[in-house]
C-alpha cells in the first residue's frame, strides 16, 4: 500500500508531465492520469484548451476541404486512360517495328534480293529501283506495262554489278601494292636508304 | 463451420467486392474521398498548387493500382498511404529547391477561420475559435514533414496508431515519438500566445 499512497500524493501536488499530457490527448493515458486530471483543475483547463484548439482546427479544414470546387475530373480519366492504354499502345509500337522490318525483307525476298542488301542499302536499292522504272518506261512503248517484280530485280542486278566493279578495283589495286613490296629491293636504293637513316639519328 | 463463421465470411467478401466495385468508378472515388485526400495533402505539406497535383496523382495511382488493394484496410487508409508517399517524395525533391517560396500557395488560414467563426454562436466564441485556428496553423507549419503528417493523420484524419503507422511505414513506437514532438510543439506555441 505505501507505493500506492505515495504515487497517489505526488500526483495530487506534481501537474502531468509533458508526456502524460500528450498521452491523455491520444488517448493513451493511464488511468492515475485520468484521475490526475479529474482532480486538477489547472491541467484539465489545459488539457480542454488545446483539445478544443486542435478540434476548432480540425473543423474548419473539413469544411474547407468540403467547400473546395471539385476540379473537373475529366482530365484525371483522360490520364487513367491513356496509363491503361500504355500496354496496348507498347504492342501497337512493337507491330509498327516488326512491320518496318518485315516490309523491307518480304519485299527483298519477292524481289530475289539478298535480305542484307534490302536492310543495308534501302535508299540505294529504292533509287536504283526508281531508275530502271524510267528506264524501262522510256524504252518501252506506253501500252506495254512492265509487271512489277522485274522492276526491282533489274535494279537490284545492275546495283551489285556495280558493287562488283568497285571491288574488283579494289582488289587489283592491293595486288599490285602487294607485289610492289615483295620485290627486292636494289643496292643502290638500299645505300641511299641507309644514308638517310644515318643522318637522321646523327645528332 | 458454423453458421456465425460462414456469415461472417460472406460479409467479408461482400465489403470486399463492394470496395474492389467502389474503386473501379474514378468518378465516385474522387467524389467520395477527394476532400479527405487533399486536406490530408494540404495540410501536409502546406502549398495548395502542389496539393491539388499530388492528390490528383494520388487518385490515379490507386485506380490504375486497385487490383493490388487487398481490403485489409478501408479504402480512405489505402488513399492516404499513398498520399502519404507522394507527399514524402514532394518534401525530399522540395529539401533542394532552396529557391521555394511556399507560403506564396499556402493553405488560407484567414477562410477557414472565418467558415469556423460563422458556426460560433457568439461573436466573442467566434474570435476565439479564429485564434485558434490561427495558431494551429502556424504551429503546424514549423513542425517537420513527418511530424506534421503524423498529427494530421492523427488529429484531423481520426486514424489511430496502427492505421499512421501501416500508412506511413513507420513503427508504432516511431509514429508515437513523432506525435508527442508535434503535440509539444502546438501546445508550446499555444502557451505563447501564437506570437512569432
Amino acid at each position: 500500500m505505501k507505493p500506492t499512497l505515495h504515487f497517489a500524493a505526488t500526483h495530487l501536488t506534481q501537474h502531468l508531465t509533458e508526456e502524460e499530457f500528450t498521452d491523455s490527448l491520444l488517448g493513451l493515458a493511464t488511468q492515475q492520469v485520468e484521475d490526475h486530471l479529474a482532480s486538477c483543475p489547472k491541467c484539465r483547463t489545459e488539457a480542454d484548451e488545446l483539445k478544443g484548439s486542435i478540434s476548432s482546427f480540425t473543423t474548419a479544414s473539413r469544411l474547407w476541404a468540403q467547400n473546395q470546387p471539385l476540379v473537373h475530373p475529366r482530365g484525371l480519366r483522360m490520364r487513367a486512360f491513356w496509363y491503361s492504354a500504355r500496354p496496348v499502345a507498347g504492342v501497337m509500337a512493337a507491330a509498327i517495328a516488326i512491320l518496318g522490318v518485315a516490309i523491307p525483307v518480304g519485299r527483298a525476298h519477292q524481289a530475289d534480293v539478298p535480305a542484307e542488301l534490302a536492310m543495308v542499302h534501302p535508299p540505294a536499292v529504292r533509287l536504283a529501283a526508281e531508275l530502271a522504272t524510267e528506264t524501262l518506261s522510256q524504252s518501252k512503248p506506253a501500252s506495254v506495262e512492265a509487271p512489277v517484280h522485274s522492276v526491282p530485280h533489274h535494279a537490284i542486278v545492275h546495283e551489285q554489278g556495280a558493287v562488283s566493279e568497285s571491288l574488283a578495283q579494289d582488289n587489283a589495286l592491293m595486288a599490285a601494292v602487294d607485289a610492289e613490296i615483295e620485290q627486292p629491293v636494289s643496292a643502290s636504293a638500299e645505300s641511299i636508304f641507309r644514308s638517310t637513316v644515318t643522318r637522321s639519328v646523327t645528332p | 463451420m458454423p453458421p456465425a463463421a460462414v456469415s461472417t465470411a460472406i460479409l467479408a467478401f461482400a465489403k470486399e467486392a463492394a470496395q474492389i466495385t467502389e474503386l473501379d468508378d474514378i468518378d465516385e472515388l474522387v467524389r467520395v474521398y477527394r476532400p479527405r485526400v487533399l486536406r490530408y495533402v494540404s495540410f501536409a505539406i502546406n502549398d495548395m498548387d502542389a496539393a491539388e497535383s499530388i492528390t490528383q496523382d494520388c487518385f490515379l495511382k490507386a485506380y490504375n493500382g486497385r487490383a493490388s488493394f487487398r481490403g485489409d484496410c478501408a479504402v480512405s487508409t489505402w488513399l492516404i498511404s499513398i498520399a502519404s508517399n507522394l507527399v514524402r517524395d514532394y518534401t525530399r525533391t522540395q529539401k533542394f529547391k532552396f529557391w521555394r517560396n511556399v507560403r506564396n500557395t499556402a493553405v488560407d488560414v484567414t477562410e477557414m477561420a472565418q467558415v469556423i467563426a460563422s458556426q460560433e454562436s457568439s461573436a466573442e466564441r467566434g474570435m476565439l475559435a479564429k485564434e485558434q485556428v490561427a495558431r494551429v496553423q502556424s504551429a503546424l507549419v514549423d513542425l517537420s514533414p513527418r511530424q506534421r503528417s503524423v498529427f494530421v493523420m492523427r488529429f484531423m484524419e481520426e486514424m489511430d496508431l496502427d492505421e499512421i503507422a501501416q500508412a506511413t511505414h513507420m513503427p508504432v513506437a516511431t509514429v508515437k515519438t513523432h506525435l508527442h514532438r508535434a503535440v509539444i510543439a502546438i501546445r508550446t506555441r499555444l502557451k505563447e500566445g501564437g506570437t512569432r
